[in-house]
């Protein structure tokens, strides 16, 4: 008798058209959005819950429903009025 | 219901796979005309998601690694891991990012003058309500016809959102990728219309 086969993990359907997904593989250290959300409990995920309801899903949209934008400004010189 | 006038059924099917084929490859992206469509119903917020990622496209992969882990910091803390080493890319069949609202704009634009452009190639517009005699036979004509069009374009709106997508989208792109909720949503829309048509012409 074989051990029973661990259930298959259960992962976002759409991890081929979310656009954030590929740019938590840039660094190990942001592997734990995937391993939570993609992989995890991508039903609570910002950015799925909306492309379910068919609305449009920024590419800055953080699944934890934060914004990536303002983090983004150090480092492009700007103020959050100019985004 | 008579098809004259029409192309032959595999000039259309061969037009309609090449334009699929075609757009994934210029596009990277699922064709869906209601998934097109439906961009501009939610108009308000679809400018406001571009304007957020206006941000994002001035941004260097530096840059948005960069924030990206300062926004981990943030909401992971200490669970997140201290590495900075890049990791390999997910094996997923990667999308190409979400064409701009011009462009889709463009694409509905062509879809209405492709539409016009071939009426009048084949005799001019037609006046009047109705989609014809054998439409008239079948349906209804006249006036009443607009009010039919009118409630079955509102089902077709209804169901098409139900089912995260179209003809084109599940029927064209997602059999056309095996895609297990496309086939069973475009068994259930096409058997419904054979079964439909064959009752409207006294069949069944």
């Amino acid at each position: 008798m074989t051990d029973r086969p661990a259930a298959a993990k259960k992962t976002c359907s759409h991890l081929d058209t979310c656009e954030l997904f590929p740019k938590f593989a840039m660094k190990a250290a942001l592997k734990v959005w995937q391993s939570c959300y993609c992989e995890g409990q991508f039903e609570s995920c910002a950015r799925y819950k909306l492309a379910l309801q068919g609305r449009p899903v920024a590419q800055s949209l953080l699944p934890n429903g934060k914004e990536l934008a303002p983090m983004l400004l150090p480092w492009l010189g700007m103020n959050a009025r100019e985004v | 219901m008579s098809t004259a006038g029409y192309w032959p059924w595999w000039a259309g099917a061969a037009a309609l796979g090449a334009i699929t084929v075609g757009f994934w490859m210029a596009v990277r992206r699922p064709l869906g005309v209601t998934g097109v469509l439906a961009r501009f119903v939610n108009l308000r917020e679809e400018i406001e998601a571009e304007r957020k990622d206006a941000a994002l496209a001035l941004a260097d992969e530096a840059a948005l690694a960069a924030a990206l882990v300062a926004a981990t910091r943030e909401s992971f803390g200490d669970a997140m891991s201290p590495s900075l080493t890049p990791l390999p890319m997910p094996a997923v069949r990667r999308s190409g990012a979400r064409p701009r609202l011009a462009a889709h704009a463009l694409f509905l634009g062509g879809l209405v003058a492709g539409g016009l452009l071939s009426r009048l190639l084949r005799g001019g517009l037609a006046s009047g309500p109705g989609l014809g005699d054998a439409y008239a036979r079948v349906v209804c004509g006249g006036w009443r016809a607009c009010a039919v069009l009118i409630a079955g374009g509102a089902l077709v709106g209804f169901g098409t959102a139900l089912a995260g997508g179209c003809s084109s989208g599940h029927g064209l792109f997602g059999c056309a990728r095996l895609q297990p909720g496309s086939l069973v949503a475009t068994a259930s829309f096409f058997g419904a219309a054979v079964g439909v048509s064959l009752f409207l012409e006294g069949g069944l």
